[in-house]
């Protein structure tokens, strides 16, 4: 089954000014499901803005996106946001956990639309938090939490409403050698969950990894090798 | 008679209204025009998201509706007391000819709303939006009407004048006036009983047979069609006998004095499931019309048994708490 | 069902994190909301209160009062005419009464001076006086005290001063006098075998109207003054004057609901960059603008709270606010009245429509903007 499926896909930034620029330029990927794959490049090679398209946080300018076979390119964006709600889980690269609630709140803000049933709710909120060792800090507000505590809750929170896909943007950016070698840990324990995770990167110490199935490197808006 | 203070509310609201039926008209026609899913371009998100807007300005106005109308009867209740011959809301209301005009024209807008509230929700639930144009369209209607929603009470505010002599609601609902209100009244309270039974029980049946199964168009529109006219049978049954009850008096036919606090606000107990009932009904009429479009298939029945399910209980409370009210009354009609 | 109770349980929760998150935000935003809330809660409760108690004096007074008038003017009434009155069908008693307004050069005031009617508790002695307590209290009296009153021919009328009367019914009695029959006629030289007007009592509601046709029909040169017209004149002046004053407060209501369109539209880059991050996870506009209406909700039920909890302590607890001149009228020997509370569920509902449809329409626009916001700036870092 092709998971996602990117045909064409051209962005363009400030379109019909003098400072238009394309940040993507003719993208044409097919990603299977339960890949662990992470584009690399140069800052400003687009990496970014094609994980927000493929997320639906974006719309391509032109080309389509299919996901499971269907075209999802001119959802409106109430359908995108329930399509991203159900099938993605991210992770930023400034994290943006919400400063003054407390790591476990982060965690179940995505599912609070939905409308389900709190105990149950917070029961797996908890239990993602112990599986990624912060469950301790569960109470906690975020801001007094470390950096790779930070990290961990949101990845709890991405993986809150149990998608599909995850989508994690230069996830170790922030983080020293020993916090990166904990996540690519984290990393592997999802994947054998059988989930998709896309990530953009350029830290050797990610795109070198063992975890890692694909690598797509890009380069202007283009990509240069995928192997 | 426009400086008092819940005078100067309603004006509030109905500048409020105008305002948004003159900001909905713009929108609509960009709507009407340009409504391109397929389109990625910016435009097309522009639309969409004007349409969050649009559907909270029409949610808000709904609202804005729902506080005018007891704002209204109670404000004319009030100034009963310094108009000459009025003894209540009614007085007030005929004093000139926008009274109970506005008052109509208030519960019109008001289900026209509900009504548009329900394209609305129908036509979002589904990827492919398969009604904004036609609810647009429908927009196009509203934002009139709701603008003369908001006028009439201006204008009966405005030609209210002290020195009218108007009548009491005893001669306005009194059996032997020439009008509407005094046929209703002098309407014998046998046939109105059973008219206002037989469309209670007809559309308690029909929701029910809806909010069971998955049921087709047709039964739909017939609970909703049946809803309505169950409206209006337990308001002209409220005029010719349950009022009547209530106030244990057979001459006293007035539809608003048992609001008031001198009978517990006991109108408020057959008023509110009423209009919920009937909200609910409306809402039923409009899935029946739209369940034409293919796309709805998946997801009509499931609102359509919600609703269905709010009405019947709606129209059953006002059928019990009515039993109760001729039950406790004193009154015995022939 | 269930579903949509969890759902705005939630959004309230992050609603109210989200207040509490901007402490100082909220605080003057409540302040300001509950300040604009209480002035016009101010103005309606003390207007309706007030209301309330000229419906309470006019309550105990007569059903008809019959005047005479004479060439257009104002004239004393023969007591024959109270025998004809008598005869009137429907009238239950006929009372002749004796009062006048009194100029007394010290205070450069008119006060009322009146003889009680016989048989009441007020019937006061030849040479004895009781005084309404704003008169008392702008001459000095108490009881014991000495009254002086220069009558028509100059001359000084001593009155002892027996009792003050009760505060209570300030309104009808603060600037009032009550002699005797026999003080009254010789203070304002006023002829024997004449009153001021005739009060006629009549039992039947219905007929009060019916009785004032039959005497203007039987004596061409009087009026008759019904009752229920003087409340109407009431009821109308005092709600007109609460509109008017209300109407000056329009001023106030614009520049509130610019203020919360202001707070509203100017979001901070923190709670920018929250409601992106909402909408990244997976939020809805919908969703967006719906716990911003929780947070609307919020602030508004809070400063409504103490807005109008304010105004009532304001009205009825702290003597001669600030609106008595403007609503009651203007005179030196004001009445110094405590209002009795009094409120309805009317008045708050036109309150609510007067403070939180104005702060609910300012805020729709600014949060529909900031729900559409673009989700992927949280991706642009």
């Amino acid at each position: 089954m092709n998971a996602i499926e990117l045909v064409g896909i051209r962005k363009a930034f400030n379109r019909g000014l003098a400072t238009e620029v394309w940040a993507l330029d003719g993208i044409d990927v097919t990603i299977p499901a339960g890949q662990v794959a992470v584009f690399s490049g140069p800052s400003g090679s687009g990496k970014t803005t094609l994980l927000s398209i493929i997320g639906g946080m974006a719309r391509p300018t032109e080309g389509r996106v299919r996901l499971d076979g269907q075209d999802v390119s001119s959802y409106s964006e109430r359908f995108l946001t329930v399509l991203r709600r159900m099938r993605f889980g991210f992770v930023f690269q400034d994290l943006h956990l919400i400063r003054g609630l407390s790591a476990l709140e982060n965690v179940m803000i995505p599912a609070y639309p939905l409308g389900n049933d709190w105990h149950p709710l917070r029961d797996r909120a908890l239990s993602l938090l112990s599986r990624l060792d912060v469950v301790h800090r569960a109470a906690t507000r975020v801001e007094f939490l470390s950096g790779g505590e930070q990290q961990r809750v949101a990845i709890a929170r991405a993986l809150v409403n149990d998608p599909p896909v995850l989508l994690a943007d230069e996830p170790t950016a922030n983080l020293d050698s020993a916090l990166t070698t904990q996540f690519l840990g984290i990393l592997e324990s999802l994947s054998g969950d059988g989930r998709t995770i896309l990530m953009s990167s350029h830290d050797p110490a990610v795109t070198s990894s063992a975890v890692i199935q694909r690598r797509i490197a890009m380069h202007d808006g283009r990509i240069v090798e995928d192997r | 008679m426009l400086l008092q203070p819940p005078v100067l509310a309603l004006l509030l609201m109905s500048a409020l209204e105008v305002a948004i039926a003159l900001a909905v008209i713009p929108f609509a026609v960009s709507i009407v025009r340009h409504w391109d899913l397929g389109d990625a371009s910016e435009r097309q998100v522009r639309l969409e998201r004007r349409t969050r807007l649009v559907s909270t300005l029409v949610a808000f106005a709904m609202g804005l509706q729902i506080l005018t109308l007891p704002v209204l009867v109670f404000t004319a209740d009030r100034l009963a007391a310094q108009l000459s011959g009025a003894m209540c809301a009614v007085g007030t209301l005929n004093a000139n000819a926008y009274g109970f005009a506005a008052l109509s024209a208030q519960m019109v807008a008001f289900f026209a709303a509900v009504a548009w509230l329900a394209l609305d929700a129908m036509d979002v639930s589904v990827p492919t939006y398969p009604l904004t144009r036609i609810k647009y369209v429908a927009a196009l209607v509203l934002a009139p009407l709701l603008a003369l929603a908001a006028g009439l009470p201006v204008a009966f505010f405005a030609m209210l004048e002290p020195s009218v002599i108007t009548s009491c609601c005893a001669r306005v609902f009194a059996s032997d006036a020439p009008s509407v209100s005094g046929a209703l009244a002098a309407w014998p309270a046998g046939p109105a009983m059973i008219a206002f039974y037989v469309s209670l029980a007809a559309a308690v049946m029909f929701s029910l047979h809806v909010a069971t199964g998955r049921r087709g168009r047709a039964s739909a529109a017939l609970a909703g069609g049946a809803g309505l006219v169950a409206f209006a049978s337990v308001i002209a049954g409220v005029v010719s006998f349950l009022a009547p009850a209530v106030y244990d008096d057979v001459l006293h036919h007035c539809p608003f004095c048992f609001l008031k606090a001198e009978y517990h606000h006991q109108g408020y107990l057959i008023y509110v499931p009423l209009f919920v009932a009937t909200a609910n009904s409306t809402w039923l009429l409009c899935a029946s019309l739209a369940a034409r479009v293919p796309a709805l298939e998946d997801v009509l029945p499931r609102s359509q048994r919600r609703w269905a399910a709010v009405a019947a209980a709606g129209f059953m409370l006002v059928a019990l708490i009515s039993s109760i009210m001729l039950a406790r009354s004193h009154v015995t009609f022939q | 069902m269930r579903r949509w109770l969890n759902r705005q349980r939630s959004l309230a929760d992050v609603a109210l994190a989200s207040l509490g998150r901007r402490r100082t935000r909220t605080m003057a935003l409540l302040v300001v909301y509950a300040l604009v809330v209480s002035v016009v809660a101010a103005v309606m409760l003390y207007a309706q209160a007030v209301r309330r108690e000229a419906g309470r004096v006019l309550a105990q007074s007569p059903a008809v009062i019959v005047q005479r008038l004479q060439a257009g003017r104002f004239a004393l009434v023969p007591d024959t005419y109270a025998e004809a009155l008598r005869a009137i069908r429907g009238v239950q008693s006929v009372e002749g009464r004796l009062w006048g307004y009194y100029y007394d050069p010290v205070l450069k005031v008119a006060v009322t001076v009146m003889v009680a009617p016989e048989g009441s508790a007020h019937v006061v002695q030849d040479g004895h006086a009781r005084v309404g307590p704003a008169v008392a209290r702008a001459k000095g009296l108490s009881a014991g005290g000495q009254l002086l009153l220069i009558t028509t021919a100059r001359d000084v009328l001593r009155l002892t001063v027996d009792e003050l009367l009760p505060d209570e019914s300030a309104v009808l009695t603060a600037d009032l006098i009550l002699i005797s029959a026999a003080d009254f006629r010789a203070l304002f030289d006023h002829p024997a075998g004449f009153y001021t007007d005739i009060a006629l009592s009549v039992a039947n509601p219905a007929e009060h109207r019916r009785v004032a046709e039959k005497v203007t029909t039987r004596m061409p040169d009087t009026r008759a003054i019904v009752r229920d017209d003087i409340a109407r004149t009431y009821a109308a002046t005092f709600s007109w004057r609460e509109g008017l004053v209300l109407v000056a407060f329009i001023g106030v209501l614009a520049a509130f609901a610019l203020f919360a369109f202001d707070r509203a539209s100017g979001l901070s880059a923190d709670e920018t960059r929250e409601i992106a991050v909402l909408k990244a996870v997976g939020w809805d506009a919908g969703d967006v603008m719906a716990m911003k209406a929780w947070e609307g909700a919020l602030v508004s039920a809070v400063a409504f709270a103490a807005g109008y909890l304010a105004a009532y302590l304001f009205v009825f607890y702290v003597p001669a606010g600030p609106f008595d001149g403007a609503l009651r009228g203007w005179t030196v020997v004001r009445p110094r009245i405590r209002l009795t509370p009094d409120t309805d569920a009317f008045q708050v509902a036109t309150l609510f429509v007067l403070s939180v449809v104005p702060y609910t329409a300012a805020i729709l626009v600014p949060v529909w903007r900031a729900a559409v916001a673009e989700p992927d700036v949280v991706m642009r870092g």
